[in-house]
């Protein structure tokens, strides 16, 4: 099944390498990929890697690309889950992004005020 | 040399070269708060960092030149992936304004490491050192531990700025410890309330995450029969009655058997290796399973489970356990102990209590782990003398175990044990290791020497490269290609280096040779002459069912 791997990086030099170093362990063919940097979320990258590979391995792969230090998110879809979002996907995607990078600038805050203990 | 001092480093394991030199001139200006050890190949500084952090729990670093020195750290880096352990790799590197022009000792590290590194980074200017370096110790040890390169130009080596202390502590792209579902924490607690037959698999995440004090109380909480993977041995010691011993492969009988028998597999921070599970497909078919882990990537990766509770199970344990009934499962607990009583009858007797015959690997661990109180730290090469080991020697206080687990990193045992002796300087450190291992970082007897590190080196020198030859005899009819070993006089090699030795091969010599091993200050090699066909029993045959073990050959 086709799917689309949905990856939002830091803007750094190399995070692509890393990313495309999980296919190439699975041996897993990249059919496209486009990288640009996100129009939508400033300072941020988005890679759009499409493969061909079952549901279960998708989700592995995914996880793993996730765990990358500088990968901000990833999400994959297939094919059908695109369409089914119809025309709405694109904003869909960054909606989940910015959520994400909200909980982070709490988690940051956290990280700098953290909590008193008593 | 200031970052790494904010980062509390005291030890660094490296080798110098000339494009890490001015680093290595700073140092020599430091020499009062951070001690280095000389290591005779860069490999042994990377296995040496390992086992300094693995006993420690603190990150272990590397300093290396640029091209070979980089290249020859990459087996450390590998298993430092694998094995979840934190190292910072320094590495020298060209400047910056001849990278990409093949210049002398060039080598592009960070493309090299970025598959085997949680994080591999090129410092290319002064002002980035304090950043990188806080970011790269941050990454390090933080969530699930792992190896960090920084690939460090010369110009940004020699180029001078104003140290301007940095701590990182929040990377935005970098959550280190998943936040963890409540409805996963009642979930489980729901499976363990109603298990009948529960069987708890402790790994590696429970030594990493401290939480060997909160998985004691779990297990008592649930009267749960408990084993452990190899990385995980000495999170519950050996002689708890709980314990069931190590899983797997050359694990205990029963719990291997008892994994296909169980209603519930709660693994605590292990990845369900395939020296684990055996045949994945039937792995506990019959069992709901929880898995408690701090790595997501980890969730249903090789075998699927029905409650992933992510988090730091220092943490997620005593949150469970919150939640759950105290248990006895008493009939379920006995039913462990025929497999037991077959297993010391078949294996354990003849291997580590024999009356008569070649001197055994197992009574050699026997003894040792014996002498020691069950107190030493064991480190290990790779091979029958790791498996043995691990199988017999016996824990009783936690981090007591250093072995390359993931990728069976021969020549990983003596420069690990010399970084352990340093991250845990007031124990007893034994080293167990084959006669082929020894020989791939040998040379590592110039530190033993140098510093007199008092790693206690036993060697199970059956003149074979021992596990291969089993596999051979079990798999290859017998055709044992090169596997028989032609050795040097290794008693003359460690007398070379002024590393006082003793040969045994009668048993009844085994007592005092160990007595003297471990009465002896700084290094000391004791070599035994073991029986040279001599087998790892029991064994679940690689692909088979995990309860299909065979007990004799």
């Amino acid at each position: 099944m086709f799917y689309t791997i949905y990856i939002f990086s830091e803007n750094v030099p190399g995070v692509l390498n890393t990313v495309t170093n999980v296919f190439t362990r699975r041996s897993l063919n990249i059919e496209s990929i486009d990288a640009k940097p996100c129009a939508d979320i400033p300072d941020v990258h988005l890679y759009a890697i499409t493969t061909i590979c079952e549901p279960e391995l998708v989700r592995i792969v995914t996880r793993q690309i996730q765990k990358k230090v500088d990968v901000i998110a990833a999400y994959a879809y297939s094919t059908q889950d695109e369409q089914a979002h119809g025309a709405l996907f694109y904003q869909h995607l960054i909606n989940r992004v910015r959520r994400f990078l909200a909980e982070r600038t709490l988690d940051e805050l956290n990280a700098r005020n953290p909590e008193p203990m008593v | 040399m200031e970052s790494l001092l904010a980062e509390g480093v005291d030890t660094i394991f490296g080798y110098p070269g000339g494009a890490i030199m001015p680093t290595y001139d700073a140092l020599y200006d430091y020499t009062d708060r951070i001690e280095h050890i000389l290591v005779r190949h860069e490999q042994a500084a990377a296995h040496a960092a390992e086992g300094y952090a693995r006993v420690s729990g603190k990150v272990g670093v590397c300093l290396v030149t640029s091209g070979p020195g980089a290249t020859n750290t990459i087996s450390g880096i590998a298993d430092a992936m694998v094995d979840s352990t934190p190292i910072v790799v320094i590495a020298g590197q060209v400047g910056a304004k001849y990278l990409g022009t093949d210049a002398f000792q060039e080598c592009d590290i960070v493309d090299v490491t970025q598959p085997i590194t949680k994080w591999a980074y090129q410092i290319q200017r002064a002002e980035d050192v304090a950043w990188a370096v806080s970011r790269a110790f941050y990454i390090a040890r933080t969530g699930r531990p792992g190896p960090v390169v920084l690939d460090f130009t010369k110009n940004a080596q020699t180029d001078i700025v104003e140290y301007i202390p940095q701590r990182v502590n929040f990377i935005r792209s970098y959550v280190p410890v998943p936040k963890t579902c409540a409805t996963s924490i009642r979930q489980a607690a729901e499976l363990i309330n109603r298990a009948e037959r529960p069987l708890v698999l402790v790994g590696h995440g429970v030594e990493i995450g401290g939480a060997q004090e909160q998985l004691r109380q779990f297990i008592e909480r649930i009267d749960a029969p408990t084993g452990c993977t190899m990385l995980g041995l000495s999170a519950l010691p050996s002689e708890h009655p709980l314990n069931v011993g190590m899983l797997g492969m050359h694990g205990s009988l029963s719990s291997n058997k008892q994994t296909q028998k169980c209603d519930l597999i709660i693994a605590v921070g292990m990845r369900f290796d395939d020296r684990i599970t055996g045949n994945v497909a039937t792995y506990a078919s019959q069992a709901k399973k929880i898995h408690f882990d701090i790595d997501p990537a980890e969730i249903d990766k090789n075998v699927k489970v029905d409650v992933a509770v992510l988090g730091d199970c220092a943490q997620t344990l005593p949150a469970v356990m919150a939640l759950l009934e105290p248990k006895k499962h008493q009939e379920w607990r006995d039913s462990f102990r025929p497999y037991a009583e077959e297993e010391d009858r078949l294996v354990i007797q003849p291997q580590a209590y024999p009356k008569e015959g070649l001197l055994r690997m197992a009574e050699v661990v026997r003894c040792v782990t014996e002498k020691t109180a069950n107190k030493a730290i064991l480190v290990t090469d790779v091979g029958q003398n790791q498996l043995i080991a691990a199988r017999y020697f016996r824990f009783s206080e936690p981090r007591s175990i250093v072995t390359s687990g993931g990728m069976g990193t021969m020549g990983f045992g003596l420069p690990a044990a010399i970084g352990a002796t340093y991250g845990a300087p007031g124990r007893t450190v034994c080293l167990f290791i084959g006669d082929g291992g020894l020989q791939m970082t040998i040379e590592e007897f110039g530190v033993l020497m140098e510093h007199r590190v008092p790693v206690k080196i036993i060697l199970l020198n059956n003149n074979f490269l021992g596990n291969v030859r089993q596999w051979q005899y079990l798999f290859f009819k017998e055709r044992y290609s090169f596997t028989p070993m032609n050795n040097p006089d290794f008693e003359r090699l460690a007398s070379a280096y002024d590393i006082p030795s003793r040969t045994v091969s009668d048993r009844y010599d085994l007592d005092a040779a160990i007595d003297e091993m471990l009465a002896t200050d700084g290094p000391y090699l004791l070599q035994c002459a073991v029986m040279p066909l001599d087998n790892v029993l029991p064994m679940c045959f690689p692909g088979n069912n995990v309860d299909d073990m065979i007990l004799e050959i």
